[in-house]
């Protein structure tokens, strides 16, 4: 009897691992385990052992039983539930709505070249957008009668108020409430009484930046822009600094970066001259320290600023400036 | 400005290609902003810095080459006859009324010239330069003035009443009739050239068509002045008659060479069309006063970071055509000529050692950072933060502009006691600093349900600009949120978005950002009655929330509900909080119970989970609304809401009965203190 329950283990062990489907499973299961199963049927005749070998059956059987269940449920399990993993399911449908916001292409690229200055020890700091003539121009070397202070180029306020042309007014301020040495930069919204076209906005935004300290030099400022360059556009641009003309830097220059679209062959973006122009910047003119009570004897110092809707729109792609300010969301959504 | 490099060519030695010309001006600091042939000869379009309008002529151009490629320079000379002022003295009389406007005003008769058409070379050089020959006498005063800088005008001496000419301000209401047949009325503030009964030229900008030079006139009265430069900016650009003659004075002409154009355009009449010479006039300042700059050599390298020698140093300053004069180590006197009024400090000189020397042979070098401890201020990071947890949550950031017109304002009935006005705005459209992004925020709504978007959560980060008094004004953060239309649900379709959706999207954000936030019931004027709140954070108002009212809406053309909020951002980053510090997590499991109620309608929410919490007392954890419903089972005029409260214990397993206690109360004072029944 013994030798038949061991056949049974063996049977009904090879039964299991065969059946295909939880139908299977169940015959298998009533074939052994039922109230007509083997092992019932085995358990119905132990009465005819002897009294030393009842017992010893009697618990093999009982250990086969429970072996067999466990096994049952183990491969029930590996089944799965039937009729549910059958079901067929339209995977083309759409999935379920997890939309996701987008933050605006400008705040999206000022955040680009904040996170690059950051990153190289400058602070973030931001100032006010109505602004005094003496932050706006004359603390920055711009004379009485530069053209900028028109009313052609400059919105006024009532008071001799006005709304800042750059955000160098928050360099001023900075100047003005603490010493060197200082690095940081300004990003903000400007203003200039631009009519409104393609490459034009009355209202845009700009990132400066300004170092000051004693012994920095012009090829400081060409080592801060260069990894600045590098960062924003990739490793393989080149900067070229042309001199130029700012009053409130000497010397000053403007910084191109080599086509980020062609890469310096020249294309249509570039005007074919393989450079795009995206920064003015300068060595801080002594006139400007003077008026914020540095010593420019003791002091030197760099500064810069870029517009940021020209960065945005050569990174993006972008070839209208209005676009940003519209806020259509099937263009805001593609950032 | 442009130059024919077949005509430079005759004042500085070169003998290179066009394009490595090009590319030595660009690196200069005169970018070549476009370069087309034009028949054997090459025009390039310059763009010239405003402190160098010593650059803007053939003459300017070729000294400036001169100095950044090493060639040599060549001044044109007036190979002017000597003097034969003629006997029969025709009478000159000039006066300067304004000296401030006209420091100095040359005036000089040329008696008996041939007007005739130019010839070949002298109409070749005025085209090469866009312009179109008209007789010898105009042609050759523009010749003068491409060659030289110094803007010339010819007079028909004829035509000028009484032989005068005076440089006066114009009077309120004079007339001029320019030459380009246009009838200008003058301003007080415009400086013009007057005979003795109208004006006949606008100073610097434009002469008048009633003295020009015509194919009968004889005698000349040839003008070479100079005008102050603002004057003559403030006058073309009001009359916008922007000219070759106008961009010069208003970059500053050399006062020093005032009479040598004269006399190189006498020069060129007498050779071209005859005629003798007269008087001359010349009045008013001579000459700039010579300037000396006590140079500092060491001071180079300290501000740009190379490594030049006294040697180069001195090069360089020679090659700019300065005299030298050596005083001690490393000091030397600089005399500056007359036509470089931009130099004026040892750091302009710098500048031009620098730029001669190239930039781009300055080697960079990694700034020496100090580094701050932090460098973001608070204000910012609550900004960074909060634009990340409304894009996560599916809203889209606009930016609108925060100038607007007055009516858009209006509209909103947003008061405008403290509203800030433009001086001199580009139209109506921009007139005021807004006080609220609402007008802005609405725009967007508009503009993309017209075109078909109308899945609309945007929110918008601007400041509200307010007079607070003389010369005080306050700028303060804002965040704004407006949402419209429909927002899908799930797979198959969608829903409309309603104040909810608002609410839910604020929670979030100020549940992130640890703000106590409230909102109360409040009347605001562009909010619909019944949908209009008033946002509190940490019991202050600081902003509002409702849906638009219809007619406001229907004004502006938008057909579906707006919700809109707006928020103080100064307040909320005032209570903000983004450090986070560890809170254990319950380590024992907690029970839930659902309680069901049917409640009248006017009941709100927020009193009957306040009164549930503190019945509930301190095991409940937590007290959720899971479902509201109306139907059959609820009477009209009820609600039906299941509330589910957890119950946790920190230190034990809590069992059921130890809830029960707790649980009842609960029961109760809903039953007794709201009057809702169990269900």
């Amino acid at each position: 009897m013994e030798e038949k329950l061991r056949q049974l283990q063996v049977e009904a062990n090879g039964a299991i691992e065969a059946a295909q489907d939880v139908a299977g499973l169940e015959e298998v299961r009533v074939r052994y385990l039922g109230r007509k199963g083997e092992i019932a049927d085995i358990m119905g005749k132990m009465k005819d052992l002897s009294n030393e070998e009842r017992p010893l059956v009697g618990k093999f059987a009982n250990q086969l039983k429970n072996e067999i269940s466990a096994k049952l449920e183990q491969r029930r399990r590996t089944l799965g539930t039937g009729a549910a993993e059958t079901e067929k399911v339209d995977v083309t449908l759409p999935g379920m709505q997890r939309r996701l916001g987008h933050k605006h292409p400008i705040t999206q690229t000022m955040e680009r070249i904040n996170e690059i200055f950051l990153n190289i020890g400058f602070r973030i700091l931001e100032g006010p957008e109505i602004e005094t003539e003496f932050n706006n121009f004359t603390a920055l070397n711009i004379p009485q009668d530069h053209p900028s202070r028109d009313a052609f180029d400059t919105f006024y306020l009532e008071d001799e108020f006005l709304l800042r042309s750059h955000t160098s007014t928050v360099q001023i301020r900075l100047m003005q409430k603490e010493r060197p040495p200082l690095q940081a930069i300004m990003p903000g919204r400007v203003y200039r009484p631009d009519a409104t076209d393609a490459s034009h906005s009355f209202m845009f935004h700009q990132v400066e930046g300004l170092m000051v300290d004693e012994r920095v030099t012009f090829a400081d400022l060409k080592g801060a822009l260069d990894i600045f360059a590098k960062q924003m556009f990739g490793t393989q641009t080149r900067v070229r600094f042309r001199p130029h003309f700012f009053p409130f830097t000497e010397p000053s220059a403007e910084v191109d970066v080599s086509c980020i679209i062609c890469k310096g062959k020249g294309c249509r973006v570039c005007g074919q001259k393989g450079w795009l122009e995206i920064l003015g910047a300068g060595s801080v003119d002594p006139a400007v320290f003077k008026a914020v009570g540095y010593d420019p004897r003791q002091y030197t110092g760099f500064a810069f600023g870029m517009g940021v809707e020209r960065i945005a729109m050569l990174i993006y792609g972008v070839d209208d400036i209005r676009l940003f300010f519209e806020n259509d969301l099937r263009f805001l959504r593609q950032f | 400005m442009k130059i024919s490099y077949d005509w430079i060519k005759e004042y500085v030695d070169i003998r290179m290609a066009p394009e490595t010309l090009e590319e030595a001006l660009t690196m200069s600091g005169t970018e070549v902003i476009s370069s087309e042939k034009l028949g054997d000869d090459r025009i390039m379009e310059l763009e010239v810095t405003p402190n160098r309008p010593d650059c803007l002529s053939m003459v300017g151009m070729a000294r400036e080459i001169s100095a950044v490629t090493g060639k040599r320079f060549k001044k044109p000379t007036a190979k002017l006859p000597s003097f034969k002022v003629l006997k029969d003295q025709t009478p000159l009389k000039i006066e300067i009324k304004d000296k401030d406007l006209c420091p100095r005003y040359t005036g000089r008769i040329i008696k008996g010239v041939e007007v005739k058409p130019s010839p070949v070379w002298l109409k070749k050089r005025i085209e090469s330069m866009g312009l179109r020959p008209v007789n010898n006498i105009v042609d050759i005063t523009n010749f003068c003035l491409f060659e030289s800088g110094q803007p010339l005008h010819a007079f028909d001496y004829a035509k000028l009443d009484g032989g005068r000419i005076i440089v006066r301000r114009a009077r309120k209401g004079e007339k001029i009739t320019t030459i380009d047949n246009n009838v200008q009325e003058l301003a007080a503030s415009d400086l013009v050239i007057a005979d003795s009964a109208r004006p006949v030229a606008i100073a610097g900008v434009m002469g008048g068509v009633d003295t020009e030079v015509a194919a009968f006139t004889k005698t000349i009265l040839l003008e070479s002045a100079y005008f102050a430069p603002n004057s003559v900016r403030r006058t073309a650009r009001r009359l916008g008659l922007p000219s070759e003659s106008s961009y010069r004075f208003e970059r500053s002409v050399d006062l020093g060479a005032v009479l040598s154009a004269s006399d190189r355009a006498a020069a060129l009449i007498l050779d071209l069309a005859g005629g003798e010479l007269g008087q001359l006039c010349d009045i008013g300042k001579k000459a700039a006063s010579e300037k000396k700059i006590s140079f500092d050599m060491s001071s180079v390298n300290r501000v740009l970071g190379t490594d030049l020698s006294e040697q180069q140093i001195k090069k360089i300053l020679t090659l700019l055509q300065f005299k030298l004069k050596p005083k001690g180590k490393d000091k030397v006197d600089i005399q500056i000529p007359s036509f470089r009024q931009d130099l004026n400090r040892g750091i302009d000189l710098i500048e031009e050692i620098a730029r001669v020397y190239g930039y781009e042979r300055i080697t960079p070098k990694i700034p020496h950072i100090v580094g701050h401890t932090d460098r973001v201020e608070d204000s910012r990071k609550v900004i960074l933060r909060s634009r990340e947890i409304l894009a996560s949550a599916g809203l889209d950031e606009v930016i609108t502009y925060s100038l607007l017109s007055r009516a858009k304002h209006r509209n909103l009935r947003l008061s405008e006691d403290n509203l800030v006005a433009l001086r001199n705005p580009l139209s109506l459209e921009q007139e005021v600093m807004q006080t609220s992004q609402l007008p802005g925020m609405l725009d967007v709504v508009a503009h993309n349900l017209n075109r078909k978007v109308d899945d609309i959560e945007i929110f918008a980060f601007g400041r509200s600009y307010q007079r607070m008094g003389k010369k005080r004004y306050k700028e303060e953060a804002i965040l704004t949120i407006a949402m419209c239309g429909n927002i899908k649900e799930e797979q198959r379709g969608y829903r409309k978005v309603n104040f909810f959706d608002l609410k839910g999207a604020l929670d979030l954000l100020m549940d992130e950002l640890r703000v106590p936030f409230s909102i109360e019931e409040k009347r605001f004027a562009w909010c619909r009655e019944g949908l209009s709140c008033v946002i509190k954070i940490s019991e202050k108002e600081a902003g509002f929330m409702g849906e638009l009212k219809g007619d406001i809406r229907g004004q502006l053309g938008i057909e579906r509900p707006v919700f809109i909020a707006e928020v103080n951002f100064d307040a909320v980053t005032k209570s903000a909080e983004l450090k986070r510090s560890y809170k254990e997590v319950p380590k024992f499991p907690s029970i839930l119970r659902d309680i069901s109620i049917v409640i009248d309608e006017s009941i709100s929410a927020d009193r009957i989970s306040k009164t549930i919490r503190e019945a509930a007392g301190s095991l409940a954890a937590r007290v959720e609304l899971v479902d509201i419903y109306h139907g059959k089972q609820i009477p009209n005029g009820s609600k039906g809401m299941t509330y589910r409260v957890e119950y946790l214990d920190k230190k034990k397993t809590l069992r059921d009965e130890e809830v029960n206690g707790p649980h009842q109360k609960v029961c109760s004072a809903i039953t007794e203190q709201l009057n809702a029944k169990i269900r």
